[in-house]
């Protein structure tokens, strides 16, 4: 479950005030807004990236309006997919794998397994710097759910992506 | 050649007066030089001597300074706080002080009647004519050079990278290794050529705190005193040569970052 008490915050001229908002458990919720009335920030308050100047933030009914970014279980997809330009596309989807106490064979299955279902098994020795925005987004999408965050937050999820894979992606994200 | 930014020609000439002026007097010690004096100084003990003690204490230096220099450069890239602008002023003043001038600030900070000075003297140890001492004077001469390159790679790196990565679990200190470090690592790099390079030529600061053991630049100032030019030349010849080494390989890097950031 997740919840937003009376979230407010200020940045610079922009202000979001007394946001609430609250969802059970494999829910899906759509933010709808014109650009720049504050969808990314509000999402980055629910991932901990942003802190708000006040209301609280909850999950399973836990306050973790001050828990730190790592610990949440809250994966967010940006909406320019925040790929780590020095990786390949394995290295990328496997980074949240490095600390889990599993072994390598279960980790390369886990890499493969989401791979396949965002259609990019055939990239995963591929340098990161020449893929498509749609292909990238399949990257970030991948690296998030090998992390399986209690909670997904996604920005613009299917922006980059062409008709057949965004039926694909929808798909994937059910 | 291509004039395409349609640079006038006045330009290119007083830019060619310039470069004249830093290639003439290096080009004229080098012809002036023999190839038997170049031999024979590059068979003098002492010169080895030295030259291997400047590289070696300006590489240690350069080394143990950026355990807590780049540290330093990542906190400065990252945090905001009240005086920021006053650390990086102070942080520069190495650059913009007399070099004599911090020579006699070092000597004052680690000679034998100062707190550092009397600490080491209990465990038998006097930086002052002592390797240790050449590296601290090196260090705080060039360490600025490493600072504000490794600040300037730390802030290039998005700051939404590394959040993405502990919003994956990673944490800051993973972060720092995995995203920070690698990403910013090209201007680190050139920062650390810097300093050392940099260090590798200090003379103000190093001869007020240690004549000897002599370090090359110091050895070259000596040789020049006591039997005059002809002397010094072959000398700065060799150092230069060994200088131009590291020069050409930091200036190799900024232009492999250029073309990446092309």
């Amino acid at each position: 479950m997740l919840k937003l008490k009376d979230i407010s915050i200020k940045l610079g001229e922009f202000q979001l005030k007394n946001i609430n908002l609250e969802l059970n458990k494999g829910d899906y919720y759509v933010l709808l807004g014109k650009s720049g009335v504050g969808k990314t920030v509000l999402l980055e308050i629910i991932a901990g990236l942003i802190k708000p100047d006040s209301g609280k933030v909850f999950q399973n009914n836990l306050d973790i309006t001050r828990e730190k970014i790592q610990k949440r279980k809250v994966g967010i997809v940006f909406q320019d997919y925040s790929i780590f330009p020095h990786l390949t596309v394995k290295q990328n989807i496997a980074y949240p794998l490095k600390r889990k106490k599993i072994s390598n064979s279960d980790k390369n299955e886990l890499i493969n397994k989401y791979a396949s279902l965002a259609s990019i098994k055939h990239l995963l020795d591929r340098n990161t710097q020449n893929l498509s925005g749609g292909e990238l987004q399949r990257v970030a999408l991948a690296r998030m759910l090998v992390s399986n965050p209690n909670c997904l937050l996604l920005d613009e999820p299917l922006a980059s992506l062409d008709i057949q894979l965004k039926g694909g992606l929808r798909n994937l994200l059910r | 050649m291509k004039n395409n930014q349609n640079t006038p020609i006045l330009f290119i000439l007083l830019g060619g007066l310039i470069l004249l002026f830093i290639i003439a007097p290096l080009a004229s010690m080098f012809l002036a030089t023999t190839p038997n004096q170049l031999f024979e100084t590059t068979q003098d003990q002492e010169v080895i001597d030295s030259i291997w003690l400047t590289l070696r204490v300006s590489f240690l230096s350069t080394i143990f300074f950026a355990i807590g220099a780049i540290p330093l450069a990542y906190f400065l890239a990252r945090t905001k706080f009240k005086f920021k602008k006053l650390v990086n002023g102070i942080i520069d003043l190495p650059i913009v002080i007399p070099h004599s001038a911090a020579g006699i600030a070092i000597l004052g900070f680690i000679s034998r009647d100062s707190v550092l000075g009397k600490a080491a003297s209990s465990v038998g140890l006097n930086f002052v004519g002592h390797p240790v001492g050449i590296a601290l004077a090196m260090a705080f001469v060039s360490i600025p050079f490493l600072i504000n390159a490794a600040r300037d790679g730390f802030s290039n790196v998005p700051v939404k990278l590394e959040k993405t990565a502990l919003n994956l679990g990673a944490s800051p200190v993973r972060v720092f290794f995995t995203i920070s470090l690698p990403l910013a690592w090209k201007n680190i790099l050139s920062g650390l050529i810097m300093m050392f390079a940099r260090g590798l030529s200090e003379f103000g600061a190093v001869v007020i705190v240690a004549y000897h053991p002599m370090i090359t630049p110091i050895l070259i100032y000596e040789r020049f005193g006591a039997f005059g030019l002809k002397y010094a030349r072959p000398v700065s010849v060799v150092f230069i040569i060994v200088c131009l080494v590291f020069f050409i390989l930091l200036r190799t890097l900024s232009k492999e970052k250029e073309s990446n950031n092309a």
